[in-house]
């Protein structure tokens, strides 16, 4: 081996190995990505799943596909959504269900809230209203007291 | 478990009857056989509009839109319950800074286009969108907010 021309050819292949990962970053997404949802179709959160992976899609060129995995409380889809290979593929809908109420309603959610996820958006927020029947009178606050009045005592 | 958060804020021993869903306790509360019911906005609304069921509070920081007499639970004395069912996307982590960057761009353009608005506004949901970093501080809040307030209500993890 020529001692002029073997430098030459190391820094060749090593700039070929390190533009590999880049491009490989660079051209996501290649293939269809999956949108797991916990949720079983036809919810709320099964709808909103659909109606931004659509849309989401069209941006990106390749079909989101919702996949939906249902049970324990949104614990089965998320454990399942949280052992994905991180290569940008597989997405979680989450919710306040999937990482602020199950991680302490269940000792075994089968994954870690904070740590087993990458945050990437809020999408949004729905909330919530307290209604009573109509023909009662008042407003909140009586509808507090009659609560209190009319809710059987605990044992 | 909204309704839960509800009950402990307003720390009254409602019993609460386990509906199965909310179109079972829309139906319920309307026959009187409960007395307060909490679930979305939006699947009440259509019942609050007929006159089958009053709207009492909404969680939420300003009114509604579409119920503009119903004041928020702010309003009506409870500013703690600010509870909304949020929802988002997450991706495994270790998932590439650059992929997350341009999901959450994606996302945030999104949201922010008339014709989600509109279709998020009949699903009764308001959209967000922020960026990786301000949501994981939020999903942090939250995290540690229903912990202690589970815990606080005696729930034990099953």
């Amino acid at each position: 081996m020529k001692l002029s021309t073997f430098p030459l050819s190391m820094l060749a292949s090593l700039v070929v190995l390190s533009a590999a990962p880049a491009l490989a970053q660079t051209s996501w997404p290649v293939k269809p990505i999956r949108l797991i949802v916990p949720y079983p179709p036809g919810g709320g959160n099964d709808t909103l799943a659909r109606i931004f992976g659509q849309k989401l899609g069209e941006s990106l060129g390749q079909q989101i596909i919702v996949e939906n995995r249902a049970g324990a409380g949104t614990t089965i889809g998320t454990a399942f959504a949280s052992r994905a290979t991180p290569d940008g593929y597989t997405l979680l809908l989450s919710s306040i269900a999937t990482h602020a109420f199950s991680p302490h309603l269940y000792a075994k959610p089968g994954y870690d809230a904070l740590r087993d996820f990458s945050p990437v958006n809020l999408a949004g927020g729905r909330a919530y209203a307290a209604g009573s029947q109509s023909g009662a009178a008042g407003g909140f606050a009586q509808g507090i007291d009659r609560a209190r009045q009319t809710a059987p005592r605990p044992a | 478990m909204l309704g839960e958060t509800f009950k402990s804020l307003a720390k009254i021993d409602i019993i609460q009857v386990p509906y199965k869903g909310g179109a079972p306790a829309v139906v319920g509360t309307i026959s009187g056989e409960a007395q307060m019911m909490a679930d979305p906005a939006a699947s009440v609304l259509p019942h609050v509009k007929s006159g089958r069921l009053r709207a009492l509070a909404i969680a939420r920081a300003t009114r509604l839109p579409e119920l503009p007499q119903v004041p928020t639970f702010a309003e009506a004395g409870m500013p703690e319950y600010t509870a909304s069912a949020w929802y988002s996307v997450h991706a495994p982590a270790k998932t590439p800074n650059e992929i997350v960057a341009r999901l959450n761009k994606e996302l945030v353009r999104i949201v922010n286009l008339p014709e989600i608005r509109e279709r998020l506004k009949d699903l009764g949901s308001d959209g967000v969108g922020n960026t990786p970093d301000e949501f994981g501080r939020f999903v942090s809040e939250e995290h540690a907010k229903y912990g202690r307030l589970i815990k606080a209500m005696g729930i034990k993890p099953e």
